[in-house]
Parts: structure tokens; sequence; C-alpha cells
């Protein structure tokens, strides 16, 4: 018996080593496979063929399939079907305005139905820039939970934003931007989200002399100033000015009965214009002028341009530089505000820069306060790519919003669209995908560079 | 009895041999795997050098196309006029479909490949047509073939450039 067990233990032996060595084997022989990642390139090199091609089939023709996504799906299904590719595609566009801008908005109901009149037509895209159509949507925000997804935030209430630093913060660290349009009255509402997230303090100083006109600071020194796109968006982004039907009778041109008439304002004064047939020129009542679109004109004295006539409903006109505005800044008080000081010489929003940065300030008054620092009226402020903007209350002497002019709108528009998120979405989820980018330009109303991604991939 | 082979002699002897066998195997098989790999490799990187050759080089000289077949060094498809990638020349996307209809050889001495091949590029839209029809003349036997798809522009409209290599 116990021979018959040595020779099992032996096998046994035997079995185990034979089984460690194949192990082993595996380990240190292991079977022959190689991953290249042709499939991954031949992706990548279709996305950036894909984009080439496009680009090369004529001017603006990759400007308008960036844009256009319907003619974009057109383009792709006749290159790559994906019936017969299985390839899905998605496309993006970085570094410019969103087609549909959302304005997470602290303010009230009336303020908000004020932004849709002004910035909005039947819920329809309405800003027009560079033949392209944006829309910008308004929502109520509270300040503690600001709307996700959102671009921008605009504060355009008097809360003291003291308690709202993280929330705030949080919001800008996810690459979108706030504007507060607000009138500081006293030293204490420059609190510490004031200073750290506005870049502002408060100066106990009056200009020397009564503001007559608020001004642009100075022209952009480079594309990399902060003031360089604000500059930009007001001096030549056209601001939409909606028409309605009139039966007045037009003497200075023909227009299409019945005579679509509106007011474009501007420094106190409203200039009534009909749209001419058919639909390229814009008669001004008061210079008995018409413009063809794309000619530059004046009024009062500033330059502007007409950049389109839309449908016979909206046209755009733009400012040219140099534009001066009235009674952007409030700087007397008045008569039923709380004492202190007395009615007439009460001076709202003495604030500067808290850095002392003068190239922070996107428009200053005519006149500087005593001590000879610049008055501002929009404060920038920048960092690590964050976008906020402070900008005097032009409403606060208005009760009632449809009377607002339009170089104050169309202010308070640059700023929002500067502020606002340019960020792409970013790729779906999807188990291989690769994303080719090309940096176009357009020039047609202003000159915009932006990042057009197109990304191709499998779902599976 | 002390000649005999015990069991367990047997047993190791038959799993040793087959231990030795196994590993002999596996050592012939792996440079044959690799010399594979790495023939598929050079296909593959091949086929897209033509592919890019063709697209966005216009060849030597500039204006092949217009010269007779000795003086014809290099062939491209790219427009010399636009100096464009991605943008082809139709007179040089017609002469290389007439040369290569006429003498696959040239065609493959002015590409520089010692792979067979066949070249198509179809126009996209409704109205599809094949400019180039460049196909291998004899029978395609080898399994190994590679295909790299390029879409190029030409004459205000575009379409899907094809290359097989084996």
């Amino acid at each position: 018996m116990s021979y018959g067990k040595k020779g099992q233990i032996a096998l046994i032996e035997m079995i185990t080593s034979v089984i460690i060595l194949f192990i082993s084997l595996g380990i240190f022989f292991p079977g022959f496979s190689y991953h290249d990642r042709w499939s991954e390139s031949l992706v990548l090199l279709k996305g950036k063929d894909l984009i080439l091609t496009i680009d090369r089939l004529g001017k603006d023709n990759l400007y308008n399939l960036s844009f256009n996504l319907t003619a974009l799906e057109d383009f792709l299904n006749q290159t790559i079907p994906i019936s017969k590719t299985s390839i899905i595609s998605w496309s993006e566009t970085e570094g410019t305005f969103k087609p549909t801008i959302s304005v997470a908005c602290n303010c009230t109901e009336e303020q908000i139905s004020a932004l849709r009149s002004w910035f909005t037509r039947y819920g329809e895209p309405f800003i027009r820039v560079n033949n392209r159509k944006i829309k910008i949507e308004f929502w109520d925000t509270t300040l503690d939970s600001i709307i996700p997804g959102t671009d921008v935030l605009l504060i355009w209430y008097n809360e003291s934003l003291a308690n709202y630093e993280q929330s705030l913060q949080n919001y800008i660290n996810d690459g979108n931007g706030i504007v507060e349009m607000k009138d500081f009255r006293v030293s204490s509402d420059i609190d510490a989200v004031q200073k750290k997230i506005f870049g502002l303090r408060w100066i106990s100083k009056k200009p020397g002399k009564d503001v007559e006109f608020l001004l642009f600071r100075k022209k952009p020194d480079n594309s990399t100033d902060i003031i360089y796109n604000p500059y930009k968006y007001f001096y030549h982004m056209p601001f939409p000015l909606k028409t309605i039907p009139s039966t007045d009778d037009v003497t200075g041109c023909q227009p299409n009965p019945p005579p679509p008439t509106g007011k474009f304002s501007f420094n106190n004064t409203d200039y009534k214009f009909y749209i001419c047939w058919p639909g390229t020129s814009v008669y001004f009542n008061d210079t008995e002028e018409i413009v063809q679109v794309g000619q530059q004109f004046t009024l009062d004295e500033y330059n502007f341009s007409l950049n389109y006539v839309d449908n016979n409903e909206t046209i755009g006109i733009s400012f040219r530089p140099e534009y001066n505005f009235i009674s952007l800044l409030r700087t007397k008080k008045g008569e039923s505000e709380p004492p202190g000081v007395a009615w007439g010489v009460y001076f709202y929003s003495t604030v500067y820069p808290g850095d002392d940065n003068p190239n922070r300030i996107l428009i200053k008054a005519n006149e500087n306060y005593k001590g000879n620092l610049e008055m501002p009226a929009v404060v920038l402020n920048s960092s690590h790519g964050n976008r906020v903007a402070w900008i005097a209350d032009f409403t606060s002497n208005i009760t009632d919003w449809e009377v607002v002019q339009d170089d104050y709108k169309s202010l308070l528009l640059s700023l929002l669209l500067w502020a606002s998120n340019k960020g792409a979405v970013g790729a779906p989820d999807i188990k291989l995908g690769y994303t080719a980018s090309y940096i176009n330009t357009v020039n047609i109303d202003m000159f915009e560079v932006y990042r057009f991604n197109l990304g191709l991939g499998y779902p599976y | 009895m002390k000649a005999q082979i015990s069991i367990e002699y047997i047993i190791s002897v038959i799993v040793f041999i087959l231990f030795a066998t196994y590993i002999f195997f596996r050592v012939i098989v792996y440079p044959a795997g690799y010399i594979n790999e790495i023939k598929t490799q050079r296909l593959k990187s091949e086929a897209y050098q033509i592919s890019e050759l063709l697209v966005n080089d216009p060849g030597e000289p500039l204006d092949w196309n217009i010269k007779p077949d000795n003086e014809r060094i290099r062939i491209g498809l790219s427009d010399s006029n636009q100096n464009k990638t991605n943008f082809l020349s139709m007179n040089k996307i017609a002469e290389f479909n007439d040369t290569c209809n006429t003498n696959y050889d040239e065609i493959k001495r002015l590409i520089g490949t010692d792979y067979q091949f066949s070249i198509f590029l179809s126009s996209s839209g409704t109205a599809s047509t094949r400019l180039i029809n460049c196909s291998y003349p004899g029978m395609v036997v080898k399994p190994v073939k590679f295909e790299v798809s390029r879409i190029v522009a030409f004459d205000s409209t575009y379409g899907e450039l094809i290359v097989e290599l084996w």
C-alpha cells in the first residue's frame, strides 16, 4: 500500500509542475497579437478631409455649414451615409456665440419681459450677425441656485451679493460670464463679491465737473486687450430694430404696402424709418435720406451702417466709431432718494477698478473724479478666462422699459455676448470617436475667429 | 524488475515530449506572426501614402498631365493653380484615368509602389459619376487588401477617392 501511495504523489507533483510550467510559458511567451490604430487614424483622417472639402467648395461654405446643422447633415449624408459607414457625426463651434444663448436673469418679471422685448421676436432667433441668426433666451434665476446650462448671468437687481460668492464663483468657473447692471449707492454696496469677482472698489470722490457724456475710454490695443471684443461687438454688430405696418403716407421712398416702419433711438431722440421696396434700403424721415444695405450714414453727427434688411420686418444698424452716450451713468441724486447729500449733487456708483488698472474700463465719463481718476460706467474683469462686467444701471430713472434707447440696449447686448459661454458642448458618449478641428474666420458684419469641430465615430 | 520502465517514467517522457513540442511550435509561429504584421503595416502605410500623394501633391512636373510619358516623374492630382489641400484638378483626374486605362504599369511606376492597386474617384450627389476607374487589370488573388477612402473637392463639387492596395 505504501508503494502505491508513493507513485500517486510523484504523479501529482509532476502534473503540478507541468501546470506551473504551462502557466509560466503563457506569461513569458504570450500569444502574438498586435493592435494598430489604423481604424482610429482613418476616422480622424476622414474628419479632416470632410472639413477641408467643405472649405474648398466655396467662400464662406464652411462658415455656412458650421452654423447650419441641417445643411451640414445633408452634406455628411451624401459623403458618409450612416447606412453604409455606420459612422455617426457631431459638430460644434467654439470661441464664438452659440446659436442659442441662454441668459439666467436675476431680475424681476417686468425686467425679463423688457429684455425679451428688446432682444427677441416671437421667440425666434432675432439677433443677426455675419448672416447668421442668434437666439437669446432669458430665464428667471436665483443667485443661490443659478440655472445650470445657461451661458451668462445677468444681475439686474439691487440685492447684496455677499451671500452668493461661492455660487457666482462656481458659475464663472464653468466658463460662463456675469453681467451686473447696478448702481452703487453707498460704500457698503461694494462688498467682498464686488471686490473679488467684479474687481471694483469704492472711491469717495466726485467728478470735478458735471458729466456731459460718456465714451469708450480707448480703442483696443490688440485682440488680447480685455476691451477688444465688447468694443468690436458694439461698433460692428448690427442691432436689430423691429418694424410694424403703418398707415403713413411715405413720400421719400416706395415701401411695400402697408409701409413697414420703426424707430431708431439714441441720445434722447427717435429717428423714424421706413423699409423701402424691395427691401434693400431704408428711408429716414428726419434726414430724408435713403440708405442702402451696406451703406454708412450719419444721424446727429454720429456714424452708422445699415447692415441688413430682413424680410421687410427687421433692419440691422451698427454703430460706428466714435459714439458718445448720454445719461448712461446716473450721477445726481433723485428727489425721492434717502437723505445724506443734497439733491442734485449726490453721485452714484463712484467706483473704480480695484486693482487701479484703468485698462479694464470700457466706458467712462467725459469728466474725471477729483484727483484725475477716470470715472467708469462699464468695468470689465477677466481672470483665467472668466468674463464679468459691471455696467451702471441705465434704466434707474426709467419706469417704462419700452423707452430704453437703442444705444444702451446695444451696449448691454455687447456685454452679454462678450460674457456668454463660448465653449463647446463636447462629444457624445460613444465607443470610438475623434474630433477634427479647423480654425475659421468670417468677416461680413464683423471679424470673427472660431474653431469648428467635426466629430466622427462609431457608436459600438 | 530493475529493467522495467515505471509508469511514472513513461508519463514523464510523454509530458516532456508534449511540452517540448508546444514550445517548438510557439517559437516557430512567433516570428511568422510578426513578419505578417509588419507586411500588413507596410501595406497600410503605403496605401495611405499613395492616397496622400494623389490628394495633396500636384505631381512632378506640376503640369505632368500635359507632358509626354517620359517627362513624368511623379503623379499627383492636386490642383497646382489653387494650391489647396484636398482640391483636385479636373484635367489631372481625366489624364490619370486615361493613362491608367491604357497603361496600368505606367501609373504604377509614377506612383512608385511595388504593390498592386485599384484607384477609384466618384463624384458625390444624386448624379454620381465615376471619374477615375483605375482597376488592376489582372485577377486579385491576395487575401490581404487595404483600402483608404478620401473625401476631396474638385470643380465646385466633391467626391470620394478610394485607394485599394494588396
